[in-house]
């Protein structure tokens, strides 16, 4: 009897406990959404939805924001600030905010939890879709995971005025901040053409280098957001087509080097640095077409011309610094029809000596012998949106316009040795020589088996891939593929967006 | 029966598919459709019945007649085009590739009889089909394409309106200069540029066959033409220059058209020419743009029909039948302000000999001189394109019997707009 009484005061004590401790307020802010098409009625209805969810906890209360979605636009959303000064004012505990970001079908969203009195980051939440129907149900995936973060911390401490909730596992998503998988920039209101990463303003650390048609932009990665650290405008009158980074005058800070083109049928391209400060160019009008590109005994830049009939022309050069200028050194042996973009000179076969792989302009993937034999063809690669339009000198004939071909890297594929990897952007129609449609695109490694290079995996679907990179990005040091798509492109009434996506190199 | 299963396990082992890689799907073919849309409005202060609204035009229209004064507004769909464009696996070591391209400006109505077409016909042409392949430094074409003779250099804004400088000193080609014929090249790395030397073979379409349709693949002449061009190029302000020589050779045969074999006479009379061109980069590129000079010069006989002097043969007589003989040049100066825009200001002038002009007798009048300017603007912004362009031309026309002078001249405006695809 004795023990029952007790078994029974306690439970009402417990819900006496409960009872009088008021369940934390919780505010869910307007969502930003970064898609293709505006849609506007998602910012609040994103919060409904998944205030519905949540609120039917009896472990917090939820409150939606007076605040207009306007008034939270273009701030972070991952703002403590923002967080804190929406929270005070509407007297929550915490705060709920998050962004959808939709490229082609496929969605993501990322929410944070903040506490408002410390202006923490208390929990971050994250779901995935195929496509719009997926939507909904994924809301509710996350409201579960906040309803049993604050469930848990009822439960672990009902009487504590509102300590942060557990970081107890919820069921589906919520996980420490860098644990990611894949990670999707915020939009980027441009049209990324090239991507390179490396130290370009701070030793040992990587930046994020995007060159636009005009500018170069360098970013670095802060938490979950791309902070712009510097920006440099293109000369005028050239148009920039792709870009690399390389120490190659070994102060510990990588040079950037854009190939650019300019008007008659000219390369102009350009190497800029940081000066501690701001990009400084260190060599202009370059009349090569630049690349980093991987040779048998290691990376090298190599440059190539350019001439009124060709867009590349003459021999593949070394280039080097000497008495502070670019000057091309040796040519290199290759077979007659690789051209500069994109190559690698790697043993692909394994039989000790290296082959030439090669994406050129609407052609097939070709494995070469060093004699100019192909060995080996594969798919199509590289599909580009970057055209470099060739006025020709001669009579009236149509322009040679040429699809600048994709880039192509040799890696240490995880579990697979030596491979191959190259962008495969798919189109809606394809058989236009100019008015090219991409719907979006993969990152596809390959490598060599049966007498073939053949595809070991792929990314999932993305945008259009503009250009990629394999950096260790990662503190861990594990390889990443970092990924330059663009889902609108930027024309004559609309504006360019694009994201960065930083994805683990292998399955 | 243990043993047995694990026999038959190892066994399956060995007899099991290796891993399964996702095999690609190799197509060493590509095959591309593109073009143009293009509308052309023309202004003319003086009719001009010698060609479509897609061309500058060539002449001024005589003093006196029904086309001088009378200002006229012309629109032209005709140039819109079309191609495809298939690019194949490596065959023999080389690039391989075929080209067919269309446009609407085929047989006109009235064509022959010079009579201005009071309806549109905008019946296809076309303009170039062949194929080709390219090793590294030599390639090999063959089909219809720009003559050789010509294809080297042109005024900036030829890819917009064709024959900018036709009549004025030009070598652009036209439609009756594309022809079919066999050509070959090899490119010569000289280590301060690279040379290329080219040779052709094709079709001579001689002048004095009647004016047949453009779409005429015959010939009077029993030889094909022969040409020849070196083209060198190298590099001046990290900018490319280029210059080339050609020559064109080609001969017919006339007749005097005998009923009997006896009575038959025969004159060869050949069609001989020289060009010279060039483009020359005026400084580096700048934040400005970039600055270039382009042109050409040419001595011809007998080459009217090829848009090298107004008049072609003094005679079509056995035995009083000479060739006229016939020089100009032209000479651009363009200005790429900016990737999307462009300013080109050129002027040419082509003169036939006096004595050749007069020695075809009559008082039919013959242009002897016939010079002209243009100024170009382009504006290219993505597939969309547009051009705006004045030009001026003046003729002069002798009466061969009296020797008489008589001049003219003629304004046209052109606007062009062009969307790609």
């Amino acid at each position: 009897m004795q023990k029952r009484f007790a078994a029974a005061l306690l439970l009402l004590v417990g819900w006496c406990a409960v009872a009088a401790a008021e369940p934390p307020r919780l505010l869910v802010l307007p969502f930003e959404v970064s898609a293709p098409q505006p849609q506007e009625y998602l910012k609040r209805a994103l919060p409904d939805v998944l205030a519905n969810r949540i609120g039917q906890s009896r472990d917090v209360v939820v409150m939606q924001a007076d605040t207009p979605a306007e008034a939270v636009a273009g701030r972070s959303p991952f703002s403590a600030a923002l967080a804190q000064e929406l929270g005070k004012a509407q007297r929550a505990d915490y705060v709920l905010s998050g962004r959808l970001t939709q490229i082609g079908n496929r969605f993501s969203i990322d929410a944070a939890l903040f506490d408002v009195k410390s202006g923490q980051l208390v929990e971050r939440y994250s779901a995935e879709g195929a496509d719009a129907s997926d939507l909904i149900p994924k809301l509710g995936e996350i409201g579960q995971s906040v309803r049993q973060s604050f469930a848990a911390r009822a439960s672990a401490a009902p009487a504590a005025a509102a300590p942060p909730p557990s970081a107890q596992p919820p069921a589906v998503i919520a996980q420490p901040a860098p644990a990611r998988k894949t990670w999707i920039s915020k939009a980027l209101p441009i049209e990324i053409r090239g991507i390179a990463v490396g130290p370009v303003t701070e030793h040992g650390r990587a930046d994020i280098v995007l060159v636009t048609r005009q500018e170069v932009q360098v970013y670095r990665r802060r938490g979950e957001e791309l902070e712009l650290v510097a920006r440099y405008s293109a000369p005028r009158s050239a148009e920039n087509v792709g870009v690399d980074v390389a120490d190659l005058d070994g102060d510990g800070l990588a040079e950037i080097y854009v190939t650019a083109s300019a008007p008659s049928n000219a390369v102009a391209s350009y190497v800029v640095r940081w000066n501690g400060s701001a990009l400084q160019p260190l060599a202009t009008a370059l009349p090569w077409h630049l690349r980093l590109a991987q040779l048998a005994e290691g990376p090298a830049l190599l440059g190539q011309g350019r001439s009124f009939d060709r867009l590349f022309d003459g021999p593949i050069r070394r280039l080097a610094w000497r008495d502070g200028k670019l000057v091309p050194g040796e040519a290199l042996r290759l077979p007659g029809h690789v051209t500069l973009y994109s190559f690698v000179t790697a043993d692909v076969n394994g039989d000790g000596k290296p082959e030439v792989v090669s994406l050129q302009s609407r052609s097939a993937l070709k494995v070469y012998d060093l004699q100019g034999r192909v060995l080996a063809y594969g798919a199509k690669y590289g599909q580009s949106a970057v055209y470099v339009e060739d006025k020709r000198a001669n009579n009236d004939a149509q322009p040679e316009e040429a699809q600048m071909p994709g880039r192509l890297r040799a890696v240490t594929l995880p579990g697979n040795g030596l491979g191959f990897v190259a962008a495969q952007n798919q189109e809606s129609i394809g058989f236009f020589y100019r008015a090219r449609n991409f719907t979006g695109g993969n990152v596809v490694a390959l490598r060599w088996q049966d007498e073939g290079l053949n595809e070991v995996w792929r990314t999932e679907q993305l945008a259009y891939i503009a250009d990629f990179q394999v950096s260790e990005l990662q503190p861990s040091g594990e390889p990443m593929l970092v990924i330059a798509t663009v889902s609108d492109f930027e024309g004559l009434t609309s504006k360019p967006r694009s994201f960065v996506v930083v994805t683990p190199l292998g399955k | 029966m243990k043993r047995s299963i694990l026999a038959l396990a190892v066994g399956g082992l060995f007899i099991a598919p290796a891993a399964q890689a996702q095999h690609s799907v190799a197509s060493t073919f590509d095959a591309k459709l593109g073009g143009f849309v293009q509308m052309n409005t023309t202004w003319n202060s003086d009719e001009n019945d010698d060609d479509n609204p897609s061309s500058m035009r060539k002449s001024a229209v005589q003093p006196g007649t029904a086309q001088d004064g009378q200002k006229t507004l012309r629109w032209a769909s005709t140039r819109t085009r079309l191609f495809l464009d298939v690019r194949g696996g490596e065959l023999w070591g080389a690039k391989t590739r075929a080209y067919t391209e269309f446009d609407f400006d085929g047989l006109k109505l009235n064509e022959n009889t010079g009579q201005s077409s009071a309806t549109a016909a905008n019946t296809p042409r076309l303009r170039r089909a062949y194929m080709r392949w390219d090793w590294t430094n030599t390639w090999a074409l063959l089909g219809q394409q720009t003559l050789l003779f010509y294809d080297a250099v042109s005024p900036f804004g030829t890819t917009y309106i064709e024959g900018v400088s036709s009549g004025r000193g030009g070598m652009t080609g036209g439609s009756r200069n594309r022809a079919p014929a066999f050509f070959a090249g090899h490119r010569f790395g000289l280590g301060v540029g690279t040379l290329e030397l080219i040779g052709s073979v094709a079709r001579h379409a001689t002048d004095n066959q009647p004016a047949a349709g453009i779409n005429d693949s015959g010939t009077r002449a029993d030889r094909p033409a022969y040409e020849t061009m070196a083209k060198f190029s190298t590099k001046v302000f990290g900018r490319e220059a280029l210059a080339a020589v050609s020559t064109y050779w080609g001969e017919e045969e006339i007749t005097n058209s005998a009923a009997t074999a006896a009575a038959l006479r025969t004159q060869k009379l050949r069609s001989v020419g020289t060009g010279l061109q060039g483009a020359l980069p005026l400084g580096p590129v700048t934040p400005f743009g970039a600055f270039e000079l382009r042109g050409a010069t040419f001595r011809a006989t007998n080459m009217a029909r090829w848009n090298l002097g107004s008049n072609s043969a003094t005679s079509s007589t056995i035995g009083v039948a000479q060739p006229v003989h016939a020089h100009g040049g032209w000479l651009e100066a363009n200005w790429q302000i900016t990737p999307k825009y462009g300013l080109a200001l050129g002027g040419g002038r082509a003169r036939d000999d006096r004595n050749d002009v007069r020695a075809i007798g009559g008082t039919t009048l013959r242009i002897q001189d016939n010079q002209g300017y243009w100024l170009h603007f382009t504006w290219q912004d993505g597939p969309w394109g547009f051009m705006t362009s004045i030009s001026n031309v003046d003729t002069m026309w002798v009466t061969p019997t009296t020797n008489a002078e008589t001049r003219n001249d003629s304004q046209e405006l052109h606007f062009v707009f062009r969307y790609s695809f």
